[in-house]
């Protein structure tokens, strides 16, 4: 059968790789079936494909009698290996809204850039001060729509009208609302000391002691956390980001030297061959010195 | 017995001739009536009015069904979501693993199978081609079950407006109108930080995007 001049046409552009459709912005799948491919081949050799880095962290948020604290570690861990000191895990989203991020730390951090963006526009659509539940609700519609595959979850904490609140978001958009909540690898760590010593309604100097020592327990019983604490006090009056509010782990300071005096090892014996170079070429290159 | 027979099987010979003249006509109307879906409505009914004018036997069942058509236009655009739903990756004709120079790419594509063309590559790749419908459809859904079938009937009226405002066929539009009704305008999502199409490197070929629109291609 003889083919139709639109179709061939279609059929060189499909050759050629024109394309007939207007381009969207987005996500773009064009690389995952190489990239699957690649990874087959390579776990054959032995070989894996380089994983995202993780915060392998620490976040623990806790409302007291004011407001809200949130506290979180400093390390960002990249398979076993320590790829940053000294991040920041708390970001901000509103001006009495912040939020702690663990998981996948490049998820994390475009995630609450946006969120905070989408904050702003929607507060001054409706000429409000934005509400807690408005970040959570976002958040979890977009983390459900990629189901899970944005690997961040967060502690998201505040104070609006409705007074201080503590919403935290998985990955794959499920969320809670609860007086105290820990996230990440150091989660159980503490979790167990606010179960041990949280009581409603304490006293703020209370409070950040006790946000610090769970944060502490993180550092010290999970590998994927440690270096600082950061807290950040969120009243109705004032926001209170400590940045390096603690550091339970300093390094350890050397004990002896391992410079040698001159002269410690003997000299046995000694040749010298010069190097013949020639002048081969000179060029003098002014240089505007005003 | 058998005259009367004769005449009742006649009779339905006839009735079942015309009717199945009226189904052609009905199928011809629908044909150019999709045909032409980019088009202006009178555009449109002056299509079918066209189709009709040949048998002016069947004139006023012509103008019955493109009467029809006028109304069941705008009710297919309530169906139309689905048919416009991507629900697999289409196959591109001739060689869909082609590189450049038209043989299969298998460095960048890997091995060409079946599998390949018509299944997608990454679990999301499907939900996030159809996201927009999909939303646009439940919304549409629940409001039509609060309100009625005329608010997503207005709505959408003003929706296939708004679409057609464009600029030429291989230039990235806006889109402002639709953004301000879809509610979009004032959020930021992954299709405004990531593969933006006013920073995209490349360029659709003017000729062929702008026959593809007209449907010359």
């Amino acid at each position: 059968r003889q083919r139709t001049r639109p179709q061939l046409l279609r059929a060189e552009n499909t050759m050629l790789n024109t394309s007939t459709k207007t381009p969207t912005g987005g996500f773009s799948f064009e690389n995952t079936r190489r990239n699957a491919v690649l990874e087959a081949n390579l776990s054959e050799k032995g070989y894996s494909a380089p994983n995202a880095r993780k915060t392998g962290t620490t976040i623990a948020g806790l409302i007291f009698k004011d407001g809200v604290i949130l506290g979180a570690d400093t390390r960002a861990t990249d398979d076993m290996v320590v790829a940053d000191k000294n991040c920041m895990k708390i970001h901000y989203i509103a001006p009495k809204i912040y939020c702690c991020g663990a998981g996948v730390a490049a998820d994390a951090e475009v995630t609450t850039q946006m969120m905070s963006s989408n904050v702003e526009l929607h507060s001054l659509s409706t000429g409000r001060p934005p509400l807690v539940a408005m970040v959570t609700r976002q958040l979890k519609q977009m983390l459900f729509r990629y189901q899970g595959h944005i690997g961040s979850s967060l502690i998201v904490g505040g104070v609006d009208v409705n007074g201080p609140q503590l919403y935290s978001v998985y990955p794959h958009g499920s969320y809670d609302k609860l007086p105290f909540l820990t996230m990440g690898s150091g989660a159980a760590s503490a979790v167990s000391v606010f179960e041990d010593r949280y009581k409603p309604n304490m006293e703020l100097e209370e409070a950040k002691q006790l946000v610090r020592d769970a944060i502490t327990a993180g550092i010290f019983c999970d590998l994927g956390s440690g270096s600082n604490v950061d807290l950040c006090v969120i009243t109705e009056k004032t926001v209170d980001y400590l940045r390096g509010y603690d550091q339970p782990v300093q390094k350890g300071l050397r004990e002896g030297t391992y410079r040698y005096k001159p002269g410690t090892t003997a000299v046995l014996t000694k040749t010298v061959t010069p190097l013949p170079l020639d002048v081969v070429d000179e060029s003098v290159q002014v240089m505007d010195t005003e | 017995m058998g005259h009367e027979n004769d005449q009742k099987s006649n009779r339905g010979a006839e009735k079942q001739r015309k009717w199945s003249k009226i189904i052609l006509l009905a199928r011809t109307v629908r044909k150019t009536l999709k045909r032409h879906r980019e088009q202006t409505l009178w555009v449109r009914i002056a299509a079918c009015l066209d189709y009709a004018a040949v048998d002016y036997f069947f004139i006023y069942f012509s103008v019955f069904i493109t009467s029809q058509a006028f109304c069941l236009n705008i009710l297919w655009n309530t169906r139309g979501l689905r048919s416009q739903l991507k629900d697999s990756v289409p196959v591109t004709g001739l060689c869909p693993q082609a590189g450049p120079y038209g043989v299969q790419d298998s460095l960048r594509r890997g091995f060409s199978s079946v599998k390949n063309e018509l299944l997608p590559s990454h679990p999301l790749e499907l939900s996030e081609k159809n996201f927009q419908l999909n939303q646009d459809k439940m919304n549409f859904n629940t409001l039509r079950n609060i309100q009625g079938l005329h608010a997503p009937l207005k709505l959408q009226m003003e929706y296939r407006a708004a679409r057609q405002i464009q600029r030429l066929p291989f230039l990235p539009s806006s889109n402002l109108a639709l953004d301000t009704l879809r509610g979009t305008d004032d959020t930021i999502g992954f299709e405004d930080i990531l593969n933006d199409p006013v920073l995209s490197e490349v360029m659709g070929d003017p000729h062929i995007m702008t026959e593809y629109k007209l449907g010359v291609l």
